[in-house]
This record gives C-alpha cells, sequence and structure tokens, in this order.
C-alpha cells in the first residue's frame, strides 16, 4: 500500500492509529525484539560482553547439540510426549462432549459438567504434587497394584511411566473444560438434520458418523491446528515440576533441557541455538498442519 | 621405600595441617575461648542513620528456617548486632533446593546483593575470575576497614596462605575455625538399635554384615525401605561410599576428588565407584533400598519416613538422631536410632576419607560489586570477629543458650539436650549459622555424649584422602574445570541414579566411563592436579 | 425427541450415564481426599498412607491453625490478588483497543497489522532471549516482570477482534451520529454488546496469571513479590530431602503431611468455590465464540 494513502488513511482516523500503538508497542518490544537475541545462538555468548563483545561461532551450538549427549533423547521424548498427548488427551474431551450430549437429564448433565469443570481450575503445582502423592511407593498407584497382586514400586521415579503418568494427568485436568468448546459445537448443529436423518433411515450410530461428526468437523480441525502449534512447547512447565534425573530419559524435552542448560548452567549461545532449533521445528508442523488441512478440507487457520 | 614412607608422611602431615589453625590441643582451643570470652574488642556502632546492606545466603542445611524462625531476618544475632552497630541486613534466600538456578540468576541479573554468603560453593569459576569479570571487590583493597579480621588472619600462617590466590587477590572472606580436634566427623551412618536387638544381631561392620540387617530387616521385620539413600544415588557424609575407598561429597567441597598416593583422582573413574554402584544396585534389586529415593519428593520428608519407622539404616548428621528418636518414641516407644560404623569391605579396614570438619572452610562470604558502600560492608563483617562478634556468633545469648562456666562459655541444656530440635539449628537461630562469618568454634554442635558416640567415624578414618582445603585453582585451572565438571557432574548423577536403579544394566558401565573421558574428565584431574603440584611448591 | 426408546437405547444411555458418574468422580476425588486429609488426625495420616473417601477421626484442625499463620501465605495471596487484577486489566485494555482498531474496516492497514501480530503466535525468540529482554530492560526483581511480558495475546486478539467485527455497522453508526468519538464507541457500544466475549477473555487471562509460577521463579529473587504458586511451589514440590533434616520440631515433623493438605486446601478453595458461578459466564462465550469458527 503506498504511503500517501495511508497518511490520508491517518488524518482521517487519527484516533485509530493512536489507539493501536501501545499494542503495537508492546509486540515489537516483547515479541519481535526477543528475536534479535536469537544472534545469541550463533555466538559463544558471554553476558559481559554481551552481543558484540561475543564470539561469533556460527553454527557451532547447533553442531553441539545435534552431535551431543542429548540431541536424540530431547527430540524423542519431545515428540512422542506430544504424539501421545494428540493421541490420547485429544479426543478426550470429544468423546465426553459426545457422551454429555446424550444425557437428556439437565440436573445430572449440569452435575457432571460443574465436577468436571474442576480440575482444570486446579493451579499445576497442586496438581503434580498430587500426583507425585499418588505414584510413589506408597500410594494410591501401588496399592491397587498391590491388591491386584503385582508388585507395587514407585512410579514416580519410573521412566517407563512417565509419559502415561504425564498424559493421564492431562487429559484428567482438560477433558472437562476443553469439552466446552465441542458442547458449544454440538448444540449449533441443527435438530432438522437429525429428523432427515431419522427419515433416511439412519441408526444412532450412522447419525453420529453422518450427523454429528461432521457437524463439529471444522471446530476440530481448528483445535487440532492450535495444538499443533503447541507441540513443541509440550507444557513444559509441568514436565519441569514432575520430572528428576530419574526419569530424565523419558522425561526431558527440548524446553526442559533449555532451561536446565540456559538458566541453571548460564550457558547461554548454546540454550538459545537449541531454543531456536525448537521454534523453528514448531513453525514447521504448524504451517504443514495448516497447509494439509487447508488442502482436504478446506479449513484452515491461515 | 623411603621415598614413598615420606610420601605418606608428608600427606599425612600436610592433612593434619590443614586441620590444625591455632592449636594443637583442645586446651589451647579452650585458652583462645576463654581470652575471647573476657571481651576486649568489643562491638562498635558504624552508623547513626540507620543503614540496609542486602545479603544472599542459601537455607540449605539450615534446620531453624521453617521451623525456629521464619526467615533469616528473623536470626537474634542479626537483630542484636543491628542494634548495636546501626546496620539492618536484609536476607535473600534463594528457594528451598533451587539454590543453584538461583545463584545463576542472581549472576545473571547483573544486580548482586551486597554480601554474599557461600559465593566460592557456586560459582563455577576461580576467584580471580570473580574479580576480573566485576563481581566481587577485591578483599584486599579493603582490609583496612578491618583490623579485627586482619589480626585473626594473620594468627597464623596457614590461614594467611589460606585466603590469598596465586595472584595475589583475596577474593573472600573467610571463615576461619578456632581449632578443632583433627578428624572430627560430624555425619555417618546411623542404625535402628532397637531393630538390632530385636533381631539379636551385632553391629554390623562389613558390607556383608550390613547387608544380611537390611535382608533381615525386610523379611522378617517387614520394612518397606530398609535403607535410604540420598536422591543422588550417595549418601550423606560419604557414610556408605567411604567404605570403597572414595568420597563424593564433603562438608565443604562439593565435588568427587580426594587424594590417593599424592594424585588427585576422580571418584566416577575409580573401580571402588563401580563395586558401589554395583553393590547398591543389587541391594536396590532386592527391595533393601527405599525405592522413592530418586524422586525430587519423597512422600513425606525423608524425617518423615524415618521416624514412622519404615527405614532401618541411612546417613546423617550424628545430631539429628536425639531428635529422629524423640520423634520416633511417639509412634513406637522402642525405638532408638544409634551412630553406626562406617561398612568397610573387610572388618578392621580404615577408612582414608571421612567428613572431617577438621578441614577448614576455605571462604564464607564476598562483597559484591555493586555494594553501595563496601567499605560499611567490610566494618559491619568485621564487627563479627571483635571478642564480642565472636561470643554472639559462636554462643548466641547468655543464659538462653549459653553461660559461663568458670570464665568459659559453656551451651546449656537448651541447645545441647532440646527433645525438639538439633543444637547446630538451634544455634542457626540464636547464633548465627555454621558457614556465616566470624571466627568458628570448631565442635559447637557435638556434646560430649556424641563425641564419645561419634568417636567410632572418628577411629575408622585417618583422612589420608583429603584434598588440603588451602589447595586452589588459579584461573585458568579453574575455567577448564568449571566449564567441564558442571557437564560432568550432572551426567554421573544421572547415571548412577540409573545403575541403582537398574534402569541401565551394569554391562554398560564400561561406555558411562568412556563418556566420562569423552567429556573431559580427565582434563579436569590435570586442572585439579596442577594446583595440588602448586600447593606442594609453595 | 429424536429418537424412539428402544432396549439397546435404554443399556446405552444407562451405561453413558455410569461412565459419565465415573468420570465426575474421578475429577473430583483427588480434591475430596486432599479435603479429608486435612482434617484428619496427623499421627494415623503419616502412617497410614493411602486413599480417602472419609477424613480419619479425631477430626484435627490444627493444620489450618499453622497455614494461615504462616505468613508467606499472605504474602502469596496479596501478590498473586495483585497480578491477577493487573496482569488482566492490562490485558483487555490492550485488547480491546486493538481489537476494536482492527475490526474498523476503515483502518486501512488492518491485514497487514494482523499479520505482524499474528506472526508473533507461530514463531518467538524462546526462554533464553525473552528471559534476556526482561533482564536488559531492568525489570528485574520487580512486579513489572510478570506483568509485562504476559500482558498481551494475540490468540486473545483475534478471538476478540472477531467477536467484535460481528457486530451490526449500524450501531457504530448511530452512535458517530450521536457525535461519540472513538473512545466512546468503544466503551459504550461495542464491549457491553460482546460482554460474553469480554468477559471470557478477562477469564483465561486471570486464571493463567492465577496459575503462573514460571515466570515468577525466573525473574523474581525477591520473595516478598513472590505469588502464592511460588510459596506452594517450595512447601509442596521441593520439600525433598534436603531441606529440612535437621532441627525440625516434633510437633512439626508429624504436622508435615497434615500442613501439606491443609496448604492445597487453603490455596485452592478460593477458585473453586467461584468457578461454578463464572461458569455460565464462560460456557456462553465460548459458545458465541465457537459458532464464529
Amino acid at each position: 500500500m503506498k504511503p500517501e494513502r495511508i497518511l490520508l488513511n491517518y488524518k482521517k482516523n487519527k484516533v485509530l492509529y493512536w489507539m493501536i500503538l501501545p499494542v503495537i508497542t508492546y509486540v515489537c518490544i516483547f515479541n519481535y525484539l526477543p528475536m534479535f537475541g536469537l544472534t545469541m545462538a550463533f555466538q559463544n555468548y558471554s553476558l559481559t560482553g554481551g552481543i558484540f563483545g561475543s564470539k561469533w561461532i556460527w553454527f557451532d551450538n547447533f553442531k553441539d547439540f545435534f552431535q551431543g549427549l542429548y540431541f536424540q533423547r530431547t527430540l524423542n521424548n519431545t515428540l512422542l510426549i506430544s504424539f501421545y498427548t494428540l493421541l490420547f488427551a485429544f479426543p478426550a474431551p470429544i468423546i465426553f462432549a459426545l457422551m454429555l450430549n446424550e444425557v437428556r437429564h439437565t440436573g445430572f448433565k449440569k452435575i457432571v459438567q460443574t465436577v468436571s469443570y474442576m480440575p482444570h481450575f486446579i493451579s499445576m503445582i497442586v496438581v503434580v504434587s498430587l500426583i507425585n502423592d499418588f505414584t510413589n511407593s506408597n500410594g494410591v498407584i501401588a496399592s491397587i497394584v498391590a491388591t491386584l497382586g503385582g508388585t507395587p514400586r514407585s512410579y514416580a521415579t519410573d521412566p517407563a511411566s512417565f509419559r502415561t503418568v504425564f498424559v493421564i494427568s492431562e487429559i484428567w485436568q482438560q477433558i472437562g473444560f476443553n469439552s466446552i468448546i465441542y458442547l458449544a459445537a454440538l448444540s449449533g448443529i441443527s435438530e432438522e438434520l437429525y429428523e432427515a436423518a431419522e427419515l433416511d433411515g439412519a441408526g444412532r450410530i450412522a447419525q453420529l458418523f453422518h450427523v454429528t461428526l461432521p457437524g463439529i468437523a471444522s471446530t476440530i480441525i481448528i483445535m487440532f491446528i492450535l495444538r499443533c502449534g503447541a507441540l513443541m512447547t509440550v507444557n513444559f512447565e509441568k514436565i519441569l515440576l514432575m520430572y528428576s534425573p530419574a526419569t530424565y530419559e523419558t522425561a526431558d524435552v527440548i524446553q526442559t533441557y533449555v532451561y536446565r542448560i540456559g538458566i541453571i548452567k548460564q550457558k547461554i549461545g548454546y540454550s538459545t541455538a537449541v531454543g531456536l532449533f525448537n521454534s523453528i521445528i514448531s513453525l514447521g508442523l504448524i504451517v504443514l498442519a495448516n497447509n494439509l488441512s487447508r488442502k482436504y478440507t478446506e479449513v484452515s487457520m491461515f | 621405600m623411603a621415598k614413598r614412607v615420606l610420601a605418606i608422611l608428608l600427606i599425612g602431615l600436610l592433612a593434619l595441617s590443614s586441620c590444625v589453625a591455632l592449636a594443637d590441643t583442645a586446651e589451647d582451643r579452650d585458652a583462645i575461648i576463654r581470652e575471647k570470652a573476657k571481651l576486649t574488642t568489643k562491638v562498635e556502632r558504624l552508623t547513626e542513620e540507620p543503614v540496609t546492606l542486602t545479603l544472599w545466603a542459601d537455607t540449605k542445611n539450615n534446620g531453624a528456617v521453617g521451623t525456629l524462625m521464619e526467615k533469616l531476618d528473623d536470626m537474634e544475632m542479626l537483630k542484636a548486632m543491628e542494634e548495636k552497630t546501626g546496620v539492618r541486613i536484609e536476607c535473600i534466600t534463594p528457594p528451598v533446593g533451587e539454590d543453584e538456578t538461583a545463584f545463576s540468576l542472581m549472576l545473571a541479573s547483573g544486580k548482586y546483593p551486597d554480601i554474599i554468603i557461600g559465593f566460592h560453593n557456586y560459582y563455577a569459576y576461580s576467584g580471580d575470575t570473580a574479580i576480573e569479570e566485576g563481581i566481587i571487590v577485591n578483599i584486599n583493597d579493603l582490609l583496612d576497614y578491618a583490623p579485627n579480621y586482619k589480626a585473626a588472619m594473620e594468627a597464623s600462617e596457614f590461614r594467611t596462605k589460606s585466603v590469598i590466590t596465586d595472584e595475589g587477590n583475596i577474593p573472600y572472606i573467610a571463615m576461619p575455625i578456632v581449632a578443632d580436634e583433627p578428624g572430627l566427623n560430624v555425619g555417618g551412618p546411623i542404625i535402628r538399635k532397637d531393630l538390632l536387638a530385636k533381631l539379636g544381631m551385632d553391629m554390623p561392620t562389613t558390607y556383608d554384615e550390613l547387608h544380611t540387617f537390611l535382608t533381615r530387616c525386610k523379611e522378617e521385620l517387614g520394612l518397606k525401605r530398609p535403607m535410604a539413600l540420598d536422591s543422588n544415588g550417595a549418601s550423606k557424609y560419604d557414610g556408605l561410599t567411604a567404605g570403597f575407598g572414595f568420597h563424593l561429597k564433603n562438608i565443604c567441597t562439593t565435588h568427587a576428588f580426594y587424594m590417593e598416593d599424592n594424585k588427585i583422582t576422580y571418584a566416577p573413574l575409580t573401580d571402588g565407584y563401580y563395586e558401589y554402584v554395583s553393590t547398591m544396585a543389587q541391594w536396590y534389586s532386592e527391595g533393601l533400598i527405599d525405592p522413592d529415593f530418586a524422586s525430587v519428593v519423597t512422600f513425606d520428608d525423608g524425617v518423615a519416613m524415618i521416624t514412622s519407622g519404615e527405614c532401618a539404616y541411612s546417613t546423617d548428621h550424628s545430631g539429628i538422631v536425639g531428635m529422629y528418636n524423640s520423634v520416633g518414641k511417639t509412634l513406637n516407644p522402642d525405638f532408638e536410632f544409634g551412630i553406626a560404623p562406617i561398612p568397610v569391605r573387610n572388618a578392621g579396614d580404615k577408612v582414608h576419607i571421612g567428613s572431617s570438619s577438621g578441614a577448614t572452610c576455605y571462604s564464607a562470604a564476598a562483597i559484591s560489586t555493586t555494594c553501595a558502600n563496601p567499605e560499611l560492608a567490610m566494618r559491619y563483617i568485621d564487627q563479627w570477629f571483635t571478642d564480642e562478634g565472636f561470643m554472639m556468633a559462636n554462643y548466641g545469648v547468655e543464659g538462653v543458650t549459653y553461660e559461663m562456666v568458670d570464665g568459659m562459655p559453656t551451651y546449656t541444656d537448651f541447645v545441647m539436650n532440646n527433645p525438639d530440635m538439633d543444637s547446630v539449628a538451634i544455634l542457626s537461630a540464636y547464633a548465627t549459622p555454621v558457614t556465616w562469618f566470624s571466627e568458628y568454634v570448631g565442635c559447637r554442635d557435638i556434646s560430649d555424649a556424641t563425641r564419645e558416640v561419634t568417636g567410632i567415624w572418628d577411629e575408622q578414618n585417618d583422612s589420608v584422602g583429603v584434598i588440603p582445603g588451602a589447595v586452589t585453582l588459579n584461573s585458568a585451572e579453574k575455567e577448564t574445570y568449571g566449564d567441564l565438571y558442571s557437564e560432568i557432574s550432572s551426567y554421573v548423577e544421572e547415571m548412577t541414579v540409573r545403575f541403582i536403579m537398574g534402569l541401565e544394566p551394569l554391562e554398560n558401565y564400561p561406555t558411562f566411563v568412556e563418556q566420562l573421558r569423552a567429556l573431559g574428565a580427565e582434563e579436569a584431574i590435570g586442572a585439579y592436579q596442577s594446583a595440588y603440584d602448586r600447593y606442594l611448591s609453595r | 425427541m429424536r429418537l424412539r426408546d428402544s432396549r439397546l437405547r435404554r443399556i446405552f444411555v444407562v451405561v453413558n450415564a455410569i461412565l459419565l458418574a465415573l468420570i465426575g468422580f474421578c475429577c473430583l476425588a483427588p480434591m475430596l481426599n486432599v479435603l479429608w486429609c486435612s482434617i484428619s488426625d496427623p499421627i494415623a495420616l503419616t502412617r497410614d498412607q493411602g486413599f480417602r473417601l472419609l477424613p480419619i477421626f479425631p477430626l484435627n484442625f490444627s493444620g489450618y491453625e499453622t497455614v494461615l499463620g504462616y505468613r508467606n501465605i499472605a504474602i502469596g495471596y496479596m501478590n498473586t490478588l495483585i497480578y491477577v487484577v493487573l496482569g488482566t486489566a492490562l490485558n483487555l485494555v490492550l485488547t480491546t483497543l486493538a481489537a476494536y482498531v482492527l475490526s474498523r474496516k476503515r483502518f486501512a492497514p488492518r491485514n497487514r497489522v494482523m499479520l505482524f501480530l499474528a506472526f508473533t503466535m507461530l514463531f518467538n525468540g524462546g526462554m533464553i532471549p525473552n528471559y534476556m529482554l526482561v533482564r536488559n530492560l531492568g525489570l528485574l526483581d520487580h512486579y513489572a516482570a510478570v506483568l509485562l511480558p504476559s500482558a498481551f495475546s494475540v490468540f486473545n486478539l483475534v478471538i476478540m477482534r472477531t467477536s467484535f467485527a460481528e457486530i451490526p455497522d449500524s450501531l457504530e453508526e448511530s452512535a458517530r451520529l450521536d457525535g461519540a468519538n472513538e473512545l466512546q464507541i468503544l466503551v459504550r457500544i461495542i464491549i457491553p454488546v460482546s460482554k460474553a466475549t469480554v468477559a471470557v477473555i478477562a477469564l483465561f487471562v486471570a486464571i493463567a496469571f492465577w496459575n503462573s509460577w514460571f515466570t515468577a521463579s525466573i525473574y523474581l529473587q525477591d520473595r516478598d513479590k513472590w505469588p502464592l504458586q511460588m510459596f506452594l511451589r517450595e512447601i509442596l514440590i521441593t520439600t525433598s530431602q534436603r531441606s529440612l533434616s535437621s532441627g525440625v520440631r516434633m510437633n512439626t515433623v508429624v504436622q508435615q503431611t497434615l500442613v501439606k493438605y491443609c496448604t492445597i486446601m487453603v490455596a485452592t478453595v478460593p477458585i473453586l468455590c467461584i468457578y461454578p458461578f463464572v461458569q455460565k459466564y464462560f460456557v456462553k462465550g465460548v459458545m458465541l465464540g465457537s459458532i464464529k469458527g
């Protein structure tokens, strides 16, 4: 757009331009400025030297990461945990919403709904503390295993159980709250469609597949794309609270590694490089998901 | 042959000399304390208008915070000192368990608190580097403001040598020990004596005997966690590891370097370490070790686990036994923990590395460059080195925590025989915590009764392997060491836990050692070795 | 009625109801357990671990006494309130301003600006550059360090903009004829009409601030500014073998577990009390938002 047109537009709508200035400034400072900080990824950054005083080592940081001890593990864990979350925790609210939708007794429905929202409002710290209670060798899980005849052990420090525990806790926390949007979408499907389907002789199951699901399909897809965007960040704060050196093998994801190396060990250049790698993959995934979706379903975010 | 004997003697002498500061005997030590009790030098008023200094200190080993006092600022002595000097101290404490992170963040922020306690514990590089980088002040420049501290440090050549680096700087304010009895071990294994009696067993002295005891505890008494282990797979005060010939942690040093035959060795590279790890792995698979040991949070505090009766053997500070017993007895009247000897491979073996409070703690505090008034900070710290400050820091409040008996300050029953708290914690609240700045009375935490009992550990330990605290790395060495060590130590910690828990098969141990070498363990050793050689030639 | 009541259908309804009840129970049970534990007898609590459906008698409220007297909890609550209130206000102001402008067709560069803003959803500098930014701005150890980095989210902007754009132009036009300026239109017309959406976003933001702990952990050294979650983290999660292994008072040791549960209750009960009342707003708001797709 030509600058003269903008100037004209500005003269006519001065206030609008001023109203949006704070947000633009904010985004410039807090979103775009740090992107310049990504140059640290290519340096052997030192705090006292700053950006201009630190040595440029170009791709050495990346090389160290890719050839290092922890590359495979962190990448694996990031992808696996995300994948399992997507596989199990994504459909759960949908199924829950579908189940709720079948209930006609409004009192019962309301109670179940209200109770199901509760876990979402409990803070992460409390949830992890509850998880620790459950999974240590004295906890509920262990006693259930014992009564079923197995040998109880500590699940909190068991790397093999980590992903399971993590995904289940995600489901527990979000199943109720995330179902809201699907319930909303379900209520948007017009009754006539169901009646028409019934007239055509479709049973309940057929109705599910031909009326219900297509009706909320666009919602599901948008939510899915959004989830893909969060794939690489994988709720790392929760992992940070849950993991320990015993479970690093399956719990250590890229973001938690960045935290340990960057914040605790202060290897700033290196950790920025790892973080950059993470962001690029994340961007790639979301673009991929979006484009695939646009191609096959005509629904997309952008 | 003669050369070898000489070398061993030399090492022994050096080790001993690292323990002895000013006095050779307990009588000398008492004489010094008596002299100080006469209060010849007093605390003086430093400023008319109130001034505040910020102070960073961790509460890792401070049992008083959270129980006797809500935060460090509530320390009696801080308040008393404030009244006398006019200087108020505002304490900044890192979140519990996050000391390393908090220190890094503090460094990264560029805004440092005025006084930082334990700086050298967390800082990866040398004191010289810290001065160069402009983080802390060279104490050398401030000595004129601290006549008492200066006198204290010049009282012995050993002390003077300890604090000056090779480049002539004084990065830290030291915490010299008045005098101490070499080889006084404050921590080690503790055992449920009532269970021993129940099983009709003698005190286990070897690993095999210990294994039998633990197995019987599990099978006959149904204990779920016969032995407790630290979350990094080691044991506090090296109680369990010392018998295999190496040590992992010490009070003042935080790394697994020790001395063998005049050479610096790194524990994980030795055969002894493999023995330890495989033994523990075996015991873990037999269910003899607390299954939750590795988690960041145990189902409760480790204390609650022990007092609930599920644990028969642990390693801890000797002063805590009394407390465990008084709590445990409320649930089980027979409950009784007592001191156990450090297990060894064969009966009668000596342990070469023990946790000896005889080693001088090198440094206590640093003054940062962002302190607005470093002279005042120095003068404030100097007050703690006056006679009055000495009494306050070590003994606390007259009538409450100590009484004068024949001109000698003596701890009261409130401190020594308190059923609710152990003496170190009480003194941390009424006097000052162990690692703060003052001339420190070496055995404030041990009553005669406990000393009798901890004598067991002293007998076993000949401290030959302890690296003298005065061995310091210079800038170049610290840089090599600092860069490598953090990565190596995290790797060791993770792998140790995995081996013990059986997550990593022991066949992979050689790969572990190789990886250590690949990460640069040998170079780290080299750095330490050259520092030691330099110390010898000093 | 869109179905016949067949036997199969009835079985399905029953099974469905049972499953839902089970899910509901699972959602409720852990907190119920905490509730009962917090008033149970501490010695029995330490001895028998396990799930409780009912408290262990004799009832004991001393845990609450301890926790409520704990100064840090009060400090934490105060700070969290500050963060939630200021943070939500900040977010609402920025988001409504931007959403309004970007929903006006007469704002020529609106698509360009939207793109400029939306890109930040796809890509950002990452943890370390963000930390360096806050550090270099001198915000470390200030309330602003927690407030500013989370003061605005493009995601919320998109939702609000869509909602604003739905409002018929006629409303705005008539307001302009009455002589209202931009701000007045925004505040008097647009926001009241989109009440539900604004409320939903305010709620999302408030909850996010209530729960946040990570930014506080890396930006705030000063305990006096810590939000409640940071103290909780210390008490509940990092109280490990490291800390109070010596010097612990006898009754405190036995009370350890009890205090833990009471702390959880004290920290969570307020939010649990509020959310049932507020849920109808966000249900409505999400519904409206979702129908737009």
